[in-house]
Formats: C-alpha cells, sequence, structure tokens
C-alpha cells in the first residue's frame, strides 16, 4: 500500500513534466487523425448502413459488429508485416510514424463507428425517412432529418472510437515502435506506450502519472459526450 | 372521375401477400374508409397511397395520370403513431413548409392557423416530444393540414385516444371534407368506419373483400367475410 500511495504522490507531481505534456499532447494528436480518417468514411457507411435496407444487411451489419473485438496486437501485426520496408505499402514509409499509427488505429476504430452511428440511425431511420417523404421532402431531405435526430448516436459513435484508439496499445507499439529521442519531431511514444516501457523498467511513479492522465483524458470525454448527448436529445 | 385509382396492386414481403389485385377508385372530395382487422393489408395500402412503399406490381393512378414524385406533394399521410422531430411544436409544423420554400411571413401564418384548427395555438413553444399521445396526434394533424395536400391519409386515427380527443379528430376529419380535401382513412373500428366514411373498401387478408356505399356495406354486405367482419365474428 505505501509503495502505491508514494507512487500516486510522485506521479501527481510528474503530471506537469514537459516529457508527460509532449506524450500526452501527441496521443491526442494521434488518435484524433485516426478519427479524422476513420470518420471519413465510417461516418457515411454507417448513417447508409442504417438508412438503407437490403437484402444481406445483417451481415454486413455482423461483419462490421464482429470486427469491434479484433485484437489490436494481432491488427498491428498485421500492418507491420504491410508497412515494413519489405512489405506491399513499405515504399509509403508509414512504419514507425505517428501516421502510421493513425492509420492503424483508423481501422481499428472504423468499425465502432459504423456499427454505433448505424444502429442509432437505424432506431430513428424508419420513421422520420417516412414522415419527411409524406410531408413532401425528398430522399436527401429525409437523409439530413434522420442523421439530425440520430446526433447523439453519431456523438457516441465518434467518442466511442477515440477512447479506443487512445487507449490501444498493440498498433502503438508494433506500428509506431514507441520511438522517443528528446527533441526529435519524428518521436512515436504515446501514452499506452509508454506506460508499458516505464512499467517494464520498474519507473512505476512516470506509469501512473501517464495512467492517471489517460484516464481523465478517456474520463474528461466521456463526460463532454454525455452532455453532448443530451443537448443532441432535445 | 376518381381522384385517386388503384388497379391490380399487390404488395409482397418475400413470400407473404400483403396485398393481392387490389382494385378500387377514390373520389374527389369524399371520406373514404378502409376498414379491417389487425392484418388485413390497411397500412401497407395506404404506405403504397402515400408513395412511401411500391407496389410488387399494378397500377396507380392520380387524376388519370400514373404516380409520380410530383405527387408527393399532394398527398400527405398522418402515422397511426405519431413521429415529433426534436424541436418545438411550431417547429414540427412548421417542417413541411420548408420543403414547400415559403416566405417565413406565410409560413408563420399557415403553420399558426393549422395549429389553431386542431387546437394546439397555445402549446406553439412546447417541446414536441413532451407532448402526449392525443396532444401528439393533434400536431401531426396539424403538420398534415400545414403541407395543405389535396389528400390527407389517416392511418387508424383516433386509436388509443380517448373519446374527447376521438371526437375532436373526426369533427376535423369531417372538416377538412367539407373544405374540399379528400381523406382516405384506415380503421378497424366498425362504429367509426360507419360515423365517419362515405364509401367503404373492407379488406381481409390482403384482398379486397366489398367495396360501396357505407350504408349499403353495414346494411347488405356483399361479401360473407364482410358480413362476419360487421357482426363481429372477426377482429
Amino acid at each position: 500500500m505505501t509503495l502505491i500511495a508514494e507512487s500516486l504522490r510522485s506521479a501527481l507531481e510528474l503530471i506537469s513534466q514537459p516529457v508527460v505534456m509532449e506524450i500526452t499532447i501527441r496521443s491526442i494528436r494521434v488518435s484524433g487523425m485516426a478519427v479524422v480518417i476513420a470518420g471519413l468514411w465510417a461516418l457515411p457507411l454507417g448513417i447508409t448502413l442504417g438508412v438503407l435496407e437490403f437484402r444481406g444487411k445483417r451481415i454486413v451489419k455482423g461483419f462490421f459488429n464482429g470486427l469491434i473485438g479484433i485484437p489490436t496486437v494481432v491488427l498491428g501485426l498485421v500492418l507491420y508485416l504491410i508497412l515494413s520496408p519489405e512489405g506491399p505499402f513499405g515504399f509509403l514509409g508509414l512504419l514507425y510514424t505517428e501516421m502510421g499509427i493513425s492509420l492503424g488505429q483508423s481501422i481499428l476504430i472504423a468499425p465502432i463507428m459504423v456499427s454505433i452511428v448505424g444502429g442509432s440511425v437505424e432506431m430513428v431511420g424508419k420513421e422520420v425517412k417516412d414522415l419527411i417523404l409524406t410531408l413532401g421532402g425528398s430522399r436527401i431531405d429525409s437523409v439530413t432529418y434522420i442523421a439530425r435526430e440520430a446526433t447523439g448516436g453519431i456523438v457516441l459513435g465518434v467518442v466511442s472510437a477515440f477512447n479506443r484508439a487512445i487507449a490501444e496499445l498493440g498498433i502503438a507499439l508494433m506500428v509506431g515502435g514507441n520511438v522517443f529521442v528528446r527533441g526529435s519531431a519524428l518521436n512515436t511514444r504515446v501514452l499506452t506506450t509508454a506506460i508499458q516501457m516505464y512499467t517494464a523498467r520498474g519507473e512505476v511513479e512516470l506509469a501512473i502519472a501517464l495512467g492517471i492522465i489517460l484516464l481523465i483524458i478517456v474520463l474528461g470525454i466521456s463526460i463532454i459526450s454525455n452532455f453532448l448527448q443530451g443537448l443532441a436529445w432535445r | 372521375m376518381a381522384l385517386i385509382e388503384l388497379r391490380g396492386v399487390e404488395k409482397r414481403f418475400h413470400d407473404v401477400i400483403a396485398l393481392n389485385d387490389i382494385t378500387f377508385g377514390v373520389k374527389e372530395g369524399e371520406i373514404f374508409g378502409v376498414m379491417g382487422a389487425n392484418g388485413a393489408g390497411k397500412t401497407t395500402l395506404l404506405r403504397i397511397m402515400a408513395l412511401i412503399e411500391k407496389p410488387t406490381s399494378g397500377h396507380y393512378f392520380y387524376r388519370n395520370e400514373p404516380v409520380n414524385e410530383a405527387i408527393r406533394k399532394k398527398i400527405t399521410m398522418v402515422f397511426q403513431q405519431p413521429v415529433m422531430l426534436k424541436g418545438t411544436v411550431f417547429d414540427n409544423v412548421a417542417l413541411p413548409l420548408r420543403f414547400r420554400n415559403l416566405r417565413n411571413s406565410d409560413a408563420e401564418e399557415r403553420v399558426i392557423s393549422a395549429l389553431k384548427l386542431v387546437g394546439m395555438r397555445k402549446h406553439a413553444h412546447s417541446d414536441a416530444r413532451s407532448l402526449s399521445g392525443g396532444e401528439k396526434k393533434k400536431v401531426s394533424i396539424a403538420r398534415a393540414i400545414a403541407c395543405d395536400p389535396e389528400v390527407f391519409l389517416f392511418d387508424e386515427p383516433t386509436s388509443s385516444l380517448d373519446p374527447s380527443s376521438t371526437r375532436i379528430i373526426e369533427s376535423l376529419m369531417r372538416r377538412l371534407r367539407d373544405m374540399g380535401k379528400t381523406i382516405v382513412f384506415a380503421t378497424h373500428n366498425l362504429f367509426q368506419a360507419r360515423r365517419l366514411a362515405d364509401r367503404i373498401a373492407h379488406l381481409h387478408e390482403g384482398q379486397l373483400m366489398d367495396l360501396g356505399d357505407t350504408e349499403r356495406i353495414f346494411s347488405e354486405p356483399k361479401n360473407e367475410m364482410t358480413a362476419r367482419f360487421i357482426s363481429g365474428e372477426i377482429f
């Protein structure tokens, strides 16, 4: 207990250190970029999947739901093999870069977006679509109003995806490589890889400090998202 | 001349035949009742007439012309379960006017007059989703009125409403008919069909059983299933 208490006290002192701040900002940037990349195709796909009725829809939904549980280390390994210099996409030079991690995380989180957004759109989709059409609106109008009515679910999808990205370790470690050279612009160390490394080295205080920050980010964003969803449901 | 005419309409959902060879016409300015037990195909028929469902086969004419997307603005449907979107009662009733590019002042006038007609003027700035079932129903009718369509389709217009709200909505439907609108409503309620409709079509398991003036249907049903439905044997 004494070790934990002392580690916690030291950790709180370490939180404001520049190195911790740098890692934190990078984590937010990398996972934020992953959300943007995934959102570009996963949000429209989720909305489309929620709106459209077609044969085989259950299979498509099942496919994306299944991908939610994909182990990050497996995905990280596959991406490592693909992005390594000998791999088919090695020429892109994305291995051990922030963009490489963002790309990998975007693949990880896209199914979460598709499933949550698709589900929430589907809940309101049919009745809102019918209503808009009978009121003289076009099919584009109906999609606009469905998205508006499902804003709460869309926010939830985006936030869940971000939290999943920032909290994952496998891709960040295998694709990012946990590179850190003081002052370098090519660093890839993020919160999760740093926590893993400092714990392995026995520098528990620093690991706890980073863990607290990670928790604050995840919980803070969840609280903000709940607030935004409350506004969206009105 | 029929305003709306369906010829040989069939609707299948995979292997289930929801409507089979339905042919009838609705005259301009009448209240036309589609009567039948639950699962008879009434809602599917109204959804086809509202152009939100396509028939598997058959033809649908409006003023003797095959229907097209432009007809959508001439027909509106009030659903059995009223759908309220986010926002106030005013926002909800003003919604169809956004699709008609009406000037703000004209739109406001039309919304207020529609709300007055259903007795919901004082609720204009209330949150639409917080209303009671009966109030939501009235708002959905006001929203349909704001569309100023030629044809109103009502699916079970007074289901789950108290007698007082039922009376108000039924008198509103008559008033709309008196204003020259054409009303088609689906109901499983025999008494309502008899009270409201000028003519009735009786559906049973997706088939048109009988069609004619309300009094004739109730006094001399031509079909045995219709006779049994009227006598309360089928419900």
